[in-house]
């Protein structure tokens, strides 16, 4: 051990010798090492926040049942809730429908075909934080459990048809049947963009100006059961594991003839991580070359402080060093350069992991991207400088080595 | 001129006495020129891979009509894609060959009665086309195929619809057969069926790549002439998509300027899309797609700098006494100054052009390994010399700049104590 510290006190004064040329080889290090602990950490940040995002939606306790084909499923609804280990259930069913406005003045009525979604009251009351926040202009309300016969209207639906809460709309569905219904609300108009756009896709986010609410079960009445889901929420039980229970979900439903597919928060994390870590590696790799060409600049000043440590290195084999002494002591100098600039270069990264992040939230999107500070890697990063130095070393110190004593001790 | 061929003499000496450090400072500048050369052309070629197939639907006389929020403005959204449209005002526009559009309702649509008397009827999407769009716009459309013994729509049909192969068993209807399509109020027609398109091949539907326009994409539309559309619904508020085609000589951004303004004088809320327009958004994009992955692989170019920067230091420390020499038999600072510049300079363009070779080599690699890859489309292998001789300017200025501190520091040593130094 104390001869490794003495290797150490060796290579240490080899690279403060030589200053310039030294610090010049690290900055080549750090400069490397900062673009790809900056860039990693950006990424890790990405997939910290998106995976936040995702389970403040889902919580610890949800998933949701996504038609396979990507089209719509046929459920039965009754059967979902009776499951074991569902604690409660919400879906969503679409149509287009032809909807007649109530009469104005002169008789005459707006209609059209309009698209209607069907939705058990559940969505509203059990799944708040898929749907967001629900506003009404005026006094409006949500269908309780159990209603019929109402509707809730988009903001444009319910210009177009000249409707607000109170009056009776005409829906027609499939064959003959149609119902009159009351307008029980009429959705504020929201701002701008900000309309069903959570980030989350998945067909959920937030009611639409465009569309025409009614219950699930007056769905139902007015296109008979069908194949025609968009999704289901589900919630179980409290202390049921989550992805148990949508595994035996979706059996249960696929041996009852529904082509659904249950996602749960870790299917989605899973996914998330996977993307970020191709686009974290792509990134990452090619800032990587840099290091590469650090790694040949360490070479470079290995190779020179060899050349000219050729007397010193002939004295110290003369009083006995071996071979191997004199290139441990040179791998270890490389090596030394490599660590110090994987320090330094790692916390560059950091800081510029720290301005990236705050740029990118200045520059504003709904999301604060958090700044991770990932400890694996940055203990990664500083044996990853180290092996690069010493990588970079083997040639020069391994040269070293073989030097011949006398020829090294008669150099000038 | 003939001082500034020693200057390169005694530089090209400098770096070739020291083969080993030479070497390896080039190598580093050689392997950050290579990133980059090598992810800008992949860039370059992705960018003309598109806009070439784009060209090949477009020609270079034809403009696309679309909603003014679909182009550009990025936010696609319920209705919003559609708009009202006067063809007839259209097509009388100076400089108009020919435009076809194509409006879509949702239709209320009855079949033919099946053995035990059930009519089969349904809401089914409407489409009203241009005879024009099949005749004129073929890039557009794509090869259409219809099953043996029906037709496309021809100019002059009225009261004629082609369905799509799904929906008609779903109709249980076929060629010669009609159907009735209900339109607003009380307008409705029975409508002779003419044609049935093929069913479509698997994964490949045809049309425009990346255009986002063929005709039967879900196999479940019923296509009536534009006219048609007329009778049923009253006029166009409800186009989705309009093909101008220019006539010869006229200049197509031109001329789809001024169909964008008097179709927006008459209410039309619409924006006129040329292949300019197209190729402009596109070359955006890969733009900032290369300059970003070019900037973090140009990081590897900074670090060569460095590489280089120590390099020189080097070489200035071990030539002190020449260095002196040189200043004793009369070489002015700036002599001195020039030469290791230059030096310094060569280092980076030998660098770069060795860099440039290696970089091209990955790029054709990448290439080729993008096509077996296979994507449908043949990337197209672009070599700029553009981007050449940027990037051989480029490196010869890193090594230059990385240059200029050593060339100072060695320009100043006092030429005593420089004759002195061992």
């Amino acid at each position: 051990m104390a001869k490794f510290i003495d290797f150490l006190g060796l290579a240490g004064q080899g690279i403060l010798h030589r200053r310039l040329r030294s610090w010049l080889t690290v900055i080549g290090v750090v400069i490397g090492i900062a673009a790809v602990v900056g860039l990693i950490s950006i990424g890790l940040g990405f997939e910290r926040t998106m995976k936040e995002e995702v389970s403040k939606v889902f919580g610890v306790d949800t998933f949701i049942l996504e038609p396979k084909d990507g089209v719509g499923f046929a459920l039965d609804f009754e059967y979902l809730t009776s499951l074991d280990g569902v604690h409660v259930a919400a879906t969503i069913r679409e149509q287009t429908g032809y909807v007649q406005g109530p009469a104005d003045e002169t008789g005459a009525r707006a209609q059209g075909f309009l698209p209607v979604l069907g939705l058990t009251p559940e969505l509203a009351t059990g799944f708040p934080s898929f749907i967001g926040e629900i506003e009404f202009q005026g006094d409006g309300r949500l269908p309780e459990p159990g209603e019929e016969d109402v509707a809730v209207l988009g903001s444009a639906i319910a210009e177009r048809l000249d409707a607000s809460s109170g009056d009776m709309i005409l829906v027609a569905g499939s064959g003959d049947l149609e119902l009159e219904m009351t307008v029980i609300g009429v959705l504020a108009a929201k701002e701008g963009e900000e309309d069903g756009d959570r980030g989350m896709g998945f067909g959920v986010g937030g009611p639409s100006p465009d569309e025409v609410y009614i219950p699930f079960d007056t769905m139902n009445a007015l296109w008979k059961e069908g194949d025609d889901l968009l999704f289901a929420l589900v919630r179980t039980d409290e202390g049921a594991d989550v992805d148990a229970v949508a595994d035996l979900v979706e059996e249960a439903l696929e041996a009852r003839g529904s082509e659904v597919a249950a996602i749960t928060y870790s299917d989605i994390s899973r996914e998330i991580g996977q993307f970020t870590a191709i686009a974290s590696a792509l990134l990452g790799g090619i800032a990587g070359i840099s290091l590469l060409v650090g790694g040949v600049g360490v070479m470079n000043t290995m190779f020179t402080s060899v050349l000219e440590r050729t007397k010193q290195i002939g004295v110290m084999k003369a009083v006995g060093a071996k071979s191997s002494h004199v290139w441990v002591i040179f791998l270890l100098e490389s090596g030394l350069i490599g660590l110090v600039g994987g320090l330094v270069g790692s916390g560059f990264g950091l800081a510029l992991n720290q301005v990236g992040v705050s740029l990118i939230n200045s520059l504003g999107s709904e999301f604060d991207v958090s700044a991770v500070i990932s400890v694996p890697l940055l203990l990664m990063t500083l044996a990853g400088s180290f092996a690069v130095g010493a990588v970079a070393g083997l040639l020069p110190a391994w040269r070293a080595s073989r030097l011949p004593v006398v020829d090294a001790l008669r150099y000038e | 001129m003939r001082k500034f061929f020693d200057f390169l003499a005694l530089a090209g000496q400098g770096i070739l006495h020291r083969q080993l450090r030479s070497w390896l400072t080039v190598i580093g500048v050689v392997i950050g020129i290579a990133a980059v050369v090598g992810l800008i052309s992949i860039g370059l070629s992705f960018e003309k891979t598109i806009t070439d197939e784009v060209s090949k639907v477009f020609g270079v006389d034809t403009f696309m009509i679309l909603n003014s929020e679909v182009f550009g403005g990025g936010a696609h959204g319920g209705t919003a894609d559609e708009y009202a449209l006067d063809l007839e005002l259209l097509n009388s526009i100076e400089g108009v060959r020919v435009a076809a559009a194509v409006r879509q309702r949702t239709g209320f649509v009855q079949g033919q009665p099946d053995a035990e008397g059930n009519v089969l009827q349904g809401f089914l999407p409407v489409m009203g086309l241009s005879p024009e769009l099949v005749t004129e716009f073929e890039s557009f459309t794509g090869e259409l195929e219809v099953m043996p013994g029906g037709r496309l729509i021809e100019a002059g049909d009225v009261e004629v619809a082609l369905l799509d192969y799904e929906i008609s068993r779903r109709l249980r209807v076929e060629v010669g057969d009609t159907i009735l399509v209900a339109g607003d109020g009380d307008a409705e027609l029975n409508l002779t069926v003419i044609g049935i398109m093929a069913p479509p091949e698997e994964e490949d539907s045809g049309g425009g790549p990346g255009m986002s326009f063929s005709m039967s994409s879900d196999g479940d539309t019923i296509s009536v002439p534009y006219e048609t559309m007329d009778l049923l619904w009253g006029p166009a508020d409800d186009v989705l998509i309009t093909l101008v085609r220019t006539v010869e000589g006229y200049d197509v951004d031109d001329v789809a300027d001024r169909a964008e303004e008097v179709l927006t004088e008459r209410g039309s809320d619409i924006s006129a899309v040329t292949y300019s327009d197209i190729s402009n958004q596109i070359g955006q994009f890969t733009a900032i797609a290369s300059a970003l992955l070019g900037g973090i692989a140009g990081i590897s170019l900074l670090v060569g700098g460095v590489g280089v920067m120590n390099t020189m230091f080097t070489s200035v420390l071990e030539r002190t006494k020449q260095i002196g020499v040189m200043k004793a038999v009369g070489a002015k600072n700036s002599h001195v100054w020039a030469i290791f510049l230059l030096e310094s300079g060569l280092i980076g363009l030998v660098g770069g052009i060795v860099g440039t070779l290696l970089g091209l080599g990955i790029y054709q690699l990448g290439i080729s390994l993008i096509n077996r890859l296979g994507s449908g489309f043949e990337m197209i292998t672009v070599i700029s010399g553009g981007l050449i001789g940027i990037t051989l300017l480029g490196s010869f200025l890193i090594g230059a700049i990385s240059g200029l501190l050593p060339a100072w520091r060695a320009s100043r040593l006092p030429v005593v104590d420089a004759l002195r130094y061992e």
